[in-house]
Formats: structure tokens, C-alpha cells, sequence
């Protein structure tokens, strides 16, 4: 293209030239006439060539390379603009990262979208309640399906006793899988063999399949698997299979130790009432999930049509598995992330807000660019390259810090709302959203300032003199009201929590935890297969402990933390129409050695305790039982019956009535544990009820000796049973108060940031607006302007804005705070003390902020004010 | 516009388009030599105009420019905003020739 113009140019001088010389001038004079008349040729040729360029390409790439440079020759703007924002996006990118690990279910199972989980729906129940269901519902499905390549069958049970050699007697968690389990899976034992059909009748079915880390640390990862030998409550087992270390058991209780064979005969297999299994199913490929559903809820609707006792009123409730093992605790990290989203917010406008104030000191060039001939645009371009520059270096220094950050998170967070892992990558996903927010902070930060610094006419070079403009700040003031009022809003949110976690704080455990030692013992029936055995066992190893200097201890079936509940259905007499159980009100029911309540120092507040052999069948109740079963009225003397829980496999007292002795203050650790208020508990005696499930509870000057005490007797007394959840109360209480503290910390860090954030706003404005008026704030004071005067100048602006923001705030704040009502515990939303304070602190903050740069103004020297143009 | 309304007649290379507007014009308008080049490449990146190597009358190789449909649409928009500006001017104007 250059040289078709630069061949055109030749020619027209040519042809001028030569009709110059036919008009009789000279050949070098119509050379020179000729050049003169065009003017450089050169320049001419490069102007018409310009016009063909891709004309931004360049010019950005310079203007990138001009913004480097300005941004090198003010480190310290530079520094703080990057940092404040790789913090603020660093600290989103590691949330992001920690709630992505931590809300995906880990599925590493071929075609994971062919798997379902059906259970059945009740739907004389509302609600989406998922039940098990029954073997011969099972059959059915497994028989009648169009859709599926194959159903298979799971159920998880109780704990069991792991005893034999290898390690001391544990507590290993168990689930009894179909023999077609792991093929419908997709992934099995990679050493051994699956299940087979026989393995599922009796006489054969003393196989285990078990899980890596127990053949790992408990057989040391002995290949020969005949050798190995495994008691499981007391019964000699032979293990046949062993799984991957990444297996996951596609249930949502995942972490199995050990797996069996469900039985596949007896009662089970048979009864149609007996909902007992959950099913995994794998469907046939290219089936959508709408399509099965639709097949097997036809199914039960015919089996409901079939056998209208047992099935009808039941519903097969199909979900992907994918839906089925999502872990819960969302909201919370949604809550955790809007928080950040705010904090990235408020650094967004401070770093616009420093791009706006270097603009103002940078208007003198801009106004001689303007008045040079240069685009608006293009001036904006400039700016959005110096934005650009910004961003990408916040994103890289970001996830530097995402990286700390997510491991802090990590190693802080309390375990049960990380659902168990122990790394949170920063993968394809987080980077993903990492780059979005990035983008829109970008967007957010550069096209303010670029937009604002590129205002301007030409004329105001000529008259500018240093004299304010007024609406010059305004942008500013918005900024900085935006900055006020999202610090309100977070102070607010973490006032909030701060509160919550005083107040549950404040709870009146009811028990004394400090010095407290538990460890629970689950007899296993083989082994004292009656009362006469279990309460032997007990008594011995009570005594055992009693003889010990410094111990006083006693056993219940559930202290508070370490609970065992099994519950009853209860009724007063009086009240007993003969109508079903199952609408009577429910109680939790713990079964307790005399002295239990003076050993946890849980007051027993009228009656009396439990004597060794009670004559007759009495009662021990608490606080709430009192409330809810005689509505306030006093119980002692008067008889409550008790009846067992329908609805569990666990057996709460026997059936009978029992004479209320005594009434113990309510204990909390569910007010702690989950914000709801202490449940309806009765208190039986040990002696009149022995249960296989106890724990023992001592209390002494070192919790860490009694423990090893505990471990020692009950080793002594039986060298097969096993301590589960060996633990001090008041570690367990901290474990339980953890989450509140993280709340409370995590909202507190964030309102302290953006607190931080806003006032440095706030700072920077008001000190930029006095640098701006020097010249007219020397004439005041040359004119003997009063100090108080010139502040009130200064800073009036700025404070209405303060309010202003707080203002917004506030109505965010009543907005916002309804969100957080799942965190809080006796505190309300609108809780008016959170809300005052932060106000306060907000305006106190905000007015300090503006008040030390405007009293700079009054030591203004008027002659070097007046003097500076 | 002017250059469009000359090509319109007919395909000029550029010494001849400056000729030309010299002498539509009886020499009142000096056309910049300078910057007719870059006014005809930004024609003819707009698709105003296009341009052709050909020989000229004088056996030279020369670049012809020719107006485009598209230019010709152009330049009657061009032309008929500039007469009803002209029309304004000259009605504004009148009054004043008719006291002289």
C-alpha cells in the first residue's frame, strides 16, 4: 500500500515537472516549484498510508508501555492500588477455591450421570423426605425396570466392634452392600474380589470387603488376605477384598471402614414394610433422568396398586446421585463470599478513587493533550491502560495470596463445614471465576477514572489558575459515599455475629465441661448378651475408677456432646385416650447411674436423685420436660408414661409408667451445637434399665490422666471392647463453639478491612481537595480566615457525604442483615445496639479521616500558597 | 466533496484532479497538494472512491480514481445538505445586496 502512494507521488511530481518545463521554466527550478508546491513528500506518503492502518493496535500498545512507565515513576501510588486490590481478590479467590472443593461431591466413578439414587417418598408426609425402602421393592425394580442396566442395594448400620489381632478393639463404621454393588458403581476392590450372590445368604456371609487405610494401618498392608484375622462384634470374619485409597462409597455416609454382604434372605427379604436398603441404580447409556424416573415411579405406583397395605401411600423418589451426595452449607459460603464481594467492591472504588485523584493532579497534561488535538477516546484508552496494567498485576500477585489465603482457610475453618477435605486446588473452575471477578473489577475501576479524568475544555487551560472548579469532587464524593456505606454495611453484618457469639457465649451450659472427661463403651451383644452381664461389666469398671485418688466418676447413656439419644413417645396418664403412640409427644431418653448429675455438676433442681435399687419405677426429667409434657406445673410425685419410639430401630425405656422424682436443669450443647433450644429429656435409672451404650464420666484435676485411667480399666476389665469418642467436655464445647468463633472472626476481619479501606478513602479525598484549594485557602487565611472556619471549608463536603453513606448503609444494612439470620443466635436481624455502634464506629472513623488532612489546611502559608502558579 | 463531485464526471488520477479543481474553481481555491493524497486514500478506505493503474493520455502510468455507487449515493447527500445550507446563507444574505 505504501509503495502504490509512494509511485502515485512520484508520478504527480513527474508530471507536474514536466509541464513546468514545457512552460519554459528550468528543469531544476521545476524540480524545486514542484516540490514546494506538494510539500514533503515523505510526510505526505506517510499520512496517506496512515489512513489504512489498524489504527488502535499501535497506539495501545504504546499507551501500555507509556502507563508502565507511569506507574514505575510512582511506586507508591502503584503499590498501594495493586496491593489493595490483589487482596481484595485474592481474598474471593481463595473462598471460591475453598467453598468449590468443599460443596462438589467427589465422584470418581465412570459415566457418574447413569447413577441414581432412589428411595421411597412418603407421601402421607410432606415435604421432600427420602426413606429407604424395601427389599421387594428392590426385586421389582431390579425386574420391571426399561431403563436401567442394573440396581443394586445398600444400607448402612451401626457401628460395630472391630476386636483380633492387629490393634487394639476399635469402633469402625459398616455398610452391608448388594453382591452387584461395586459393578453398578463402576469401581471396587482392587485387590481380592467383589461380592458374589452366595456371599449374601447365610452361612457364607462372614465376608468383609475393607477399606484401604484399615488394611494399611491395622494390617499393615498384608497382601495375603487369608491370614488376616478380623472380629467383628465378637464374630470371626474372613476378608476377601480390599479398595483403592480414593475409593469413595457413592453413599452419603462415605467414609466406611468395612464393607458386608447384605442379607438378601429372612424377614427382609421378604416384608414389604420393612424399608430397610437404599438403591444405587446405573442407567442404560443416553437415558435422561426425567425418562427412568418416569419408568420406576410407574413401578411403584403399580406395586402401590398391588399391595395397598404395605406400598400404598409411597412414592419411588428418583435423584442423580450427583443431586444425592451434594454437601449442604451453601448459604454459609455464600455468605462468606458476599462478604469478600464487598471487600472487593470497596477496593474497587479506592483504587478508582486513587485513579481519580492522580488524574486531578494530572489534569494540566490532559488539558494540554485535549487542547494538542487528542480524541477523548483516546484518552480514555490512556487511562484503561493504566487500569489494565493495575488489574493484571493485582490478578497475579492475587493468586499468590490465594494460595496463603486458602490454606489459612483451610487450617482455620472448622471441620465440619469443610465436609471433610483436606485441599482445595485452585483449578480450572476457581481461576475461571477468579478471572471474571478480575475483569469486573477492572471494568469497575478503570472506566470511572478514565471516564472522569477525560472531562475537560480546552479554555480551562487558559484560565486555570489554580482556583477550585466547583463539581469537581462530586464523582469522589460518590465514590466515597459508596465506600461509607458498604463499610456500614459490613460492620453491621459483623456486629451481628459478634453479638451472636457473645450471647452464645453467655448460654448457661447447665453442666460444668471444665474437667470433665467422656469416652463412651458399646457392649456388643454377643458378648453380654443380657442386663445381668452389661451391669456387671459397668459396675466393674466403676469401681475400678472409684478406688483412683482424685476421681469422682459415674456413667449415663449420653452426657451433653457425647450423646448416644434413644428416645421414647410419652404421655400423662390422664391424657392417654388409647389413641396411637405415634401422635404422643416425644422424649429423649438417657439411662444414668445414681450421683451422673452431681459428677457433670448438672444441677438437679427440685427432688432428688436416683438411689441404688429403687424400689419402684421412677423418673428423673428436665427443665423443657417440665414446659412441654406438664406445661409448667410441678411433676414431682406424679406418673408419666412411656412408651417405645416407633419410628426407630433403637430402643428408648421399656414400655411402663414412671414416677417423676426429680427435675434437672436443662443442658445446651444444642443451643451450641445447632441454635435450637434444649430438647424434652427423661432420666432413667441404670440399674432398672441396663443398655449396652454407655459413657463414662470422670471428673478430675487432669482430664488427659483420667482418660488413660478409663482406657486402662476398661482394657483390664475386657480387652475386646473399645472407647469411642474419647474426649474432654470442654474440648468438645470449643469444637462445638468453633464455628461461631469463625463466623464471628471471618465478619469481623472483613468489616475491619473495609473500615480500613473507607477511611483511607475518606482520607485521600479530603487531602486532596485541600491540596487542590492551597491557593484559595492562603488567601483566607491572609485575609485572617479563622482555623475553625477553614476546616469547616474544607471538610463540610466530605462529612455530608459520611452521612450520606451512612445513610445508604443503613437501609443496605436492614436490607442485608435478613440474609444472615441463619448464622445468628438470639440476636436479631435488626438487632438496634449492632446497628448503633457501627454507625458510630463508622462516623467516628469517617469524621477522624476527614478531620486530619482539613486541619492541615490551616497551617497553609499564604505566601507560599499564593506564590505556587 | 469536491473531489467526489469532479470524479463524478469523470476518472481522474491525482495530478489531474488538482488541475481540474483549480480550474473549476477560476483558481480562487489553492488545493493543498499535500493533502489531497491522504484525502483520496481515506476515499477510498471509505469505498467511496476506487482506484486503477492505467496509461494516460500522455502515455503515463497513472493511478485513476473512480467514483463508486456508493460514493455517488455520498455525494448526493453531500451536495443536497450543502445547497439547502447554501439556500439558508443565500436567503440571509439577500436583503443586504438588494439596500446596496
Amino acid at each position: 500500500m505504501h509503495a502504490e502512494v509512494s509511485k502515485e507521488i512520484r508520478a504527480h511530481l513527474e508530471e507536474k515537472i514536466e509541464e513546468l518545463v514545457a512552460a519554459g521554466v528550468s528543469r531544476r527550478e521545476a524540480e524545486l516549484a514542484a516540490r514546494r508546491q506538494l510539500g514533503n513528500s515523505t510526510r505526505v506518503e506517510e499520512n496517506a498510508s496512515d489512513i489504512w492502518r489498524w489504527p488502535t493496535l499501535e497506539s495501545w500498545i504504546a499507551d501500555f508501555r507509556f502507563a508502565a512507565r507511569l506507574l514505575r515513576k510512582n511506586p507508591g501510588f502503584s503499590a498501594i492500588a495493586v496491593l489493595t486490590l490483589a487482596v481484595a481478590i485474592g481474598a474471593n479467590t481463595s473462598i471460591l477455591a475453598v467453598m468449590n472443593a468443599t460443596l462438589r461431591p467427589v465422584m470418581p466413578y465412570p459415566h457418574v450421570e447413569q447413577l441414581l439414587s432412589v428411595y421411597n417418598r412418603n407421601l402421607k408426609v410432606a415435604g421432600d423426605y427420602a426413606e429407604f425402602v424395601s427389599q421387594p421393592f428392590w426385586r421389582d425394580m431390579r425386574e420391571r425396570n426399561h431403563t436401567l442396566q442394573d440396581v443394586a442395594a445398600y444400607t448402612w448400620s451401626a457401628r460395630m466392634n472391630l476386636s483380633g489381632p492387629g490393634g487394639p478393639a476399635v469402633r469402625i463404621r459398616t455398610a452391608h452392600l448388594s453382591s452387584n454393588y461395586f459393578s453398578v458403581l463402576g469401581t471396587g476392590p482392587t485387590l481380592g474380589r467383589e461380592f458374589q450372590e452366595q456371599d449374601c445368604l447365610p452361612g457364607h456371609d462372614r465376608v468383609a470387603i475393607i477399606s484401604n487405610s484399615l488394611w494399611r494401618d491395622r494390617y499393615g498392608a498384608q497382601t495375603d488376605l487369608g491370614g488376616i484375622k478380623l472380629q467383628l462384634d465378637r464374630q470371626q470374619y474372613s476378608v476377601i477384598g480390599v479398595l483403592p485409597a480414593d475409593f469413595r462409597a457413592g453413599m452419603l455416609a462415605d467414609r466406611m471402614d468395612l464393607f458386608l454382604p447384605l442379607q438378601t434372605s429372612g424377614a427382609e427379604a421378604t416384608r414389604r414394610d420393612l424399608r430397610s436398603v437404599i438403591l444405587l441404580a446405573r442407567t442404560k447409556p443416553g437415558t435422561p433422568l426425567p425418562a427412568a424416573r418416569e419408568d420406576l415411579e410407574a413401578i411403584a405406583k403399580s406395586d402401590a396398586a398391588a399391595f395397598p397395605a404395605t406400598d400404598g401411600g409411597w412414592d419411588a423418589n428418583v435423584i442423580s446421585l450427583r443431586d444425592d451426595l451434594r454437601p449442604q452449607g451453601g448459604v454459609r459460603f455464600m455468605i462468606f463470599l458476599g462478604l469478600a464481594g464487598l471487600i472487593l467492591l470497596v477496593a474497587c472504588l479506592n483504587v478508582s478513587l486513587l485513579l481519580v485523584a492522580r488524574g486531578e493532579g494530572r489534569r494540566h497534561e490532559t488539558l494540554v493533550r485535549l487542547s494538542l488535538g487528542a480524541t477523548r477516546a483516546r484518552l480514555v484508552q490512556l487511562r484503561a491502560c493504566e487500569s489494565t496494567l493495575i488489574a493484571l498485576m493485582s490478578v497475579m500477585l492475587a493468586l499468590v495470596l490465594a494460595g496463603w489465603g486458602r490454606n489459612i482457610l483451610l487450617a482455620y475453618t472448622p471441620a465440619e463445614f469443610l465436609n471433610g477435605i483436606h485441599d482445595a486446588p485452585l483449578d480450572m473452575r476457581v481461576l475461571a471465576a477468579t478471572s471474571g471477578i478480575a475483569i469486573l473489577s477492572l471494568l469497575l475501576v478503570s472506566l470511572l477514572p478514565a471516564l472522569l479524568g477525560s472531562r475537560g475544555d480546552v479554555g480551562e487551560l487558559l484560565v486555570r489558575t489554580g482556583t477550585r472548579i466547583s463539581g469537581r469532587l462530586r464523582w469522589e464524593l460518590w465514590l466515597v459515599a459508596g465506600q461509607i456505606a458498604i463499610g456500614l454495611t459490613l460492620t453491621a453484618g459483623a456486629g451481628l455475629l459478634l453479638r451472636s457469639l457473645h450471647e452464645i457465649m453467655k448460654v448457661d451450659m447447665g453442666f460444668d465441661p471444665e474437667n470433665l472427661a467422656v469416652a463412651q463403651v458399646n457392649l456388643d451383644q454377643a458378648a453380654y448378651p443380657n442386663d445381668a452381664s452389661r451391669t456387671a461389666f459397668f459396675n466393674r469398671v466403676l469401681a475400678g475408677l472409684q478406688q483412683r485418688q482424685g476421681f469422682d466418676v459415674s456413667a449415663g447413656s449420653s452426657v451433653p456432646f457425647a450423646a448416644f439419644w434413644v428416645g421414647n413417645m410419652v404421655q400423662l396418664p390422664e391424657h392417654n385416650n388409647g389413641g396411637p403412640t405415634t401422635d404422643w409427644p416425644y422424649c429423649f431418653s438417657s439411662f444414668v447411674y445414681p450421683g451422673f448429675f452431681a459428677t457433670l455438676r448438672n444441677p438437679i433442681l427440685i427432688g432428688r436423685d436416683f438411689e441404688s435399687n429403687e424400689p419402684d419405677p421412677v423418673v428423673l426429667v428436665n427443665q423443657a420436660f417440665v414446659r412441654e409434657i406438664f406445661h409448667g406445673q410441678n411433676p414431682i410425685g406424679r406418673l408419666v408414661e412411656f412408651r417405645p419410639n416407633a419410628n426407630t430401630a433403637y430402643n428408648g425405656a421399656s414400655p411402663g409408667a414412671r414416677r417423676v422424682i426429680g427435675v434437672v436443669k436443662d443442658t445446651n450443647e444444642d443451643v451450641v451445637s445447632y441454635n435450637s433450644k434444649a430438647s424434652c429429656a427423661a432420666f432413667f435409672s441404670y440399674q432398672q434399665n441396663p443398655v449396652k451404650s454407655m459413657v463414662l464420666a470422670v471428673r478430675s484435676s487432669n482430664p488427659q490422666a483420667a482418660l488413660a485411667a478409663v482406657r486402662e480399666e476398661v482394657s483390664h476389665t475386657d480387652p475386646g471392647e473399645p472407647l469411642v469418642a474419647v474426649q474432654s467436655s470442654s474440648q468438645q464445647m470449643k469444637t462445638a463453639l468453633g464455628p461461631w468463633e469463625f463466623q464471628a472472626s471471618f465478619a469481623a476481619l472483613s468489616a475491619g478491612l473495609a473500615l480500613f479501606l473507607a477511611i483511607l478513602g475518606v482520607y485521600g479525598t479530603v487531602s486532596h481537595s485541600v491540596r487542590q484549594r492551597t491557593r484559595e485557602i492562603g488567601i483566607r487565611i491572609a485575609l485572617g480566615g479563622h482555623p475553625a472556619h477553614i476546616i469547616r471549608a474544607v471538610s463540610t463536603q466530605t462529612l455530608v457525604t459520611i452521612g450520606a453513606g451512612i445513610a445508604v448503609g443503613l437501609i443496605v444494612s436492614f436490607w442485608l442483615a435478613r440474609s444472615l439470620t441463619a448464622l445468628l443466635f438470639q440476636t436479631k436481624p435488626l438487632d438496634a445496639r449492632s446497628m448503633i455502634a457501627s454507625v458510630c464506629i463508622l462516623a467516628l472513623a469517617g469524621v477522624l479521616a476527614a478531620w486530619l488532612p482539613a486541619r492541615r489546611a490551616t497551617r497553609v502559608n499564604p505566601v507560599i500558597a499564593l506564590r505556587q502558579d | 466533496m469536491m473531489v467526489l463531485r469532479i470524479l463524478k464526471q469523470q476518472p481522474l488520477h491525482g495530478y489531474a484532479l488538482v488541475q481540474h479543481i483549480k480550474r473549476y474553481s477560476q483558481d480562487l481555491l489553492q488545493v493543498e497538494e499535500g493533502s489531497l493524497y491522504p484525502a483520496l486514500q481515506r476515499l477510498l478506505k471509505e469505498g467511496l472512491v476506487r482506484a486503477q493503474w492505467e496509461t494516460s493520455s500522455t502515455n503515463r502510468r497513472v493511478r485513476v480514481y473512480r467514483l463508486t455507487t456508493k460514493g455517488e449515493k455520498q455525494l448526493e447527500k453531500k451536495v443536497s445538505a450543502f445547497e439547502r445550507m447554501f439556500r439558508g446563507i443565500a436567503s440571509v444574505l439577500a436583503p443586504i445586496r438588494v439596500r446596496e
